[in-house]
């Protein structure tokens, strides 16, 4: 026997590819309750798989700490959730410097719940390995804020890739739906099943199944046409609704170039949403759009020259405590100075809400601007 | 009872012999009334109870020698043959002192119902029989209307009854199957509306459905835009725009931000207008992931960091390179006074010989010369 040279080997991951992905971070800010957490871990499934699943927030970290991280991994958007008085907010943010968005989470459903209502709820399977594919609904016109809303939930979710994919990567959906009139967005994630039409009931089990219990009939024709109760949807299904496959997809019996209807069972949790305000940071800058409040040009500068005021006091205090301590250690080496100089305001960039401090670009955020 | 009953004539219900009928009946129930014992009969005295066995701590426990003589005193009163002993008699002690204390006309009703609380039947509602009976009819025949209840035997018109248990039971599945299939109506019209809340419906499949529960069900405006397709193929006549090093894009950054400023003295609104549109660029640019360089600030420090950078280098290089040179040089001089150092010996006559420096000795050993003899 000779030699076996391995042929199909490991695909190598293109690195460059990879990073161009779109990755995210779902975490929640602060103390927020147990159904909003479990609405952090659904959110996180949807996004699955460009997401840390079991990502933890300690206690004492700041939205620096996730942005940091975040350079080497190539995660590209945070989503934050955070419970105020006022109610819930969420906040998608792009993440060296982009835009954020923050909205009002009015209502959602958790997907247990979602489950509940089903007859006869799908359990998950191998449908989280593959992206979503992402529908909009709504979003046209030439308000400038949809506009970037449309682009910032299409850009949220990795690019469909139109020479490589296989349809049976294409499990789930995720619909984003604006009313105009409320200028409230539904969020609803559906997994996709395709079902066999045009058969009756009795061949349709037949097909799918394994063969029935046949002992009741004397022949196979009083089975097949005892004239079981047909649904509803099959009905509605005939018409222009099927497609017809161009590859094999997921399930048995899917092959390709057969006549399927696509239906769309809702799976996963549901949110409304309404937005509240478009910033020029991560979670911090200048506010271009508030959906509630309009300011004046007046009662915007106060607010800047309040902001610089408190910089510069900050930065002086900081000056002043690295003195003391350099003092101290120069007075006496041996005692070791604790010095919890850094972070004694560290508020900069805090994951809780802010006020809106209307700003220009801050240069605490460190520069990246790389070639 | 019921054998006394059975063997009484049955009387004719005229009123002379109501007289006899009543005694009847007394005697019968008096009977039975006597055999049960006074202590169960008569309802014992409420206050008694309240500090009774469960109150363990009672403060107003009787010494023991009253309880001693209440039992002695209980004991002889069963034993006594004039004592009335059972209910009858019990009964008909209390009426003799209850007439005895209030001779008047009332004494039979208030100490019936006072002294002897027997459960006596107090007065009933005036009005005669029939009407309560015809009361009684009308409110069953309201429930029964409301509970939508099927006619009792006698009340339905004689074709509509079921003849046999047959048609019974077939009336009973049909009824059963109708249900069962309402009930699956309901629930697939309601897995439907929760199926489509949210998403845009086609006007076609709106014509059938149940359009009160959605708040716009009609105006579900269709826009539907996808996410993004990535074709894998760059396009060749994008072609990027304007200086890609950064001293050249800072200057363009200062540049445009130079005629912002002077746009703004003469034309203010068309500044604030541009200036407005310039910032949704760059965010809808951010949002897909592209990166805007045109903060001057950052452009600068970016510049002063690169320039640092290659300064560093440069000296770096710099040193590198004078080392290296030292290097050579030093190594270059040492050769020549090798070289050097060798031709001054060769050439040199042997008389201009120096005494050789003594060579340097181990240490300890340093002495040498005469050794010395050991002492004996």
């Amino acid at each position: 026997m000779g030699k076996r040279s391995k042929r199909r080997t490991h695909v190598k991951v293109d690195e460059t590819a990879l990073a161009k992905v779109p990755k995210s971070f779902v975490i929640k800010a602060g103390v927020v309750g147990r159904s909003l957490a479990h609405l952090v871990k659904d959110i996180r499934r949807t996004m699955e798989p460009n997401t840390a699943l079991n990502l933890r927030e300690r206690k004492g970290n700041k939205l620096k700490d996730f942005v940091a991280v975040a350079a080497q991994l190539h995660v590209t958007h945070l989503l934050v959730f955070s419970k105020t008085a006022a109610g819930t907010n969420l906040r998608i943010g792009r993440i060296p410097r982009g835009p954020t968005l923050t909205f009002r989470v009015t209502s959602y459903a958790l997907a247990a719940d979602v489950l509940a209502l089903q007859n006869r709820p799908k359990s998950p399977g191998t449908e989280f390995k593959c992206p979503p594919l992402v529908v909009l609904n709504n979003f046209g016109g030439d308000d400038k804020h949809v506009k970037l809303m449309a682009t910032m939930f299409q850009n949220m979710f990795p690019p469909i890739q139109v020479q490589t994919m296989k349809l049976a990567e294409a499990r789930r959906v995720v619909l984003f739906n604006r009313n105009s009139e409320t200028n409230e967005i539904e969020f609803r994630h559906y997994t996709v099943t395709v079902k066999v039409t045009g058969v009756s009931k009795s061949i349709k089990s037949i097909i799918q199944t394994d063969v029935p219990e046949l002992g009741r009939y004397d022949d196979v024709s009083d089975y097949i046409l005892r004239g079981a109760f047909a649904s509803e949807s099959d009905v509605e299904d005939a018409g222009e609704s099927t497609v017809t496959l161009s590859q094999n997809y997921v399930g048995k019996g899917n092959k390709m170039a057969e006549q399927r209807a696509i239906r769309l069972v809702e799976m996963g949790p549901r949110l409304q949403l309404s937005l509240l305000k478009i910033q020029n940071g991560l979670c911090e800058g200048e506010v271009l759009y508030h959906s509630l409040v309009q300011k004046t040009s007046a009662e915007i500068k106060e607010q800047e020259r309040r902001r610089k005021a408190s910089e510069a006091e900050r930065g002086r205090r900081r000056a002043e405590q690295e003195r003391n301590v350099a003092a101290k250690k120069a007075a006496n080496p041996d005692a070791a100075a604790d010095g919890d100089a850094d972070d004694q305001d560290g508020d900069e960039m805090d994951l809780d809400e802010q006020e809106d401090y209307e700003v220009e670009d801050d240069d605490g955020g460190g520069g990246a601007m790389e070639e | 009872m019921a054998h006394a009953m059975a063997q009484a004539p049955p009387a004719p219900y005229s009123l002379d012999s109501l007289q006899a009928r009543l005694a009847a009946h007394q005697k019968c129930f008096d009977s039975l009334v006597e055999l049960i014992p006074p202590k169960y009969y008569f309802p014992s005295d409420v206050d008694a109870d309240l500090a009774g066995k469960h109150l363990h701590n009672k403060k107003n426990k009787a010494p023991k020698q009253a309880v001693k003589d209440a039992t002695k005193k209980a004991k002889k009163h069963k034993l006594d043959p004039e004592s009335s002993t059972s209910v009858l008699d019990i009964q008909s002690d209390h009426l003799k002192a209850a007439a005895g204390s209030k001779p008047n006309g009332k004494a039979a009703a208030p100490a019936a119902s006072a002294s002897i609380p027997l459960g006596l039947v107090t007065a009933l509602p005036s009005g005669s029989i029939v009407e309560l009976q015809a009361k009684l009819k009308s409110r069953i025949d309201e429930l029964r209307a409301k509970r939508k209840a099927p006619p009792t035997d006698g009340d339905a018109a004689p074709e509509q009854q079921p003849r046999s248990r047959q048609e019974i039971l077939q009336i009973r599945a049909d009824r059963k199957r109708q249900r069962k299939e309402s009930m699956k109506a309901k629930k697939e019209k309601r897995r439907k509306l929760d199926d489509t809340m949210g998403m845009s419906t086609t006007p076609k499949s709106e014509v059938g459905s149940v359009t009160g529960k959605k708040r716009s069900a009609d105006e579900v405006t269709e826009d539907v835009s996808f996410g993004k397709l990535d074709f894998g193929v760059t396009e060749p006549s994008k072609k990027r725009k304007g200086p890609t090093d950064i001293a050249g894009q800072l200057k363009q950054a200062e540049a445009k931000k130079m005629k912002l400023e002077k746009l703004k003295e003469t034309a203010p609104e068309k500044a604030a207008h541009i200036e407005e549109s310039a910032t949704w660029n760059k965010l809808l640019k951010q949002a897909e992931g592209e990166k805007v360089k045109d903060d001057v600030k950052l452009l600068k420090k970016s510049v002063k960091r690169k320039d640092q950078a290659k300064a560093k280098s440069g000296t770096a290089w710099a040193d590198r390179k004078a080392s290296e040179k030292k290097a050579i040089d030093d190594r270059l001089k040492k050769r020549e006074e090798n070289i050097k150092a060798r031709l001054e010996q060769r050439n040199a006559p042997k008389g201009s010989k120096k005494k050789e420096a003594p060579k340097k000795k181990r240490p300890g050993f340093e002495g040498g010369g005469g050794r010395k003899k050991p002492a004996k």
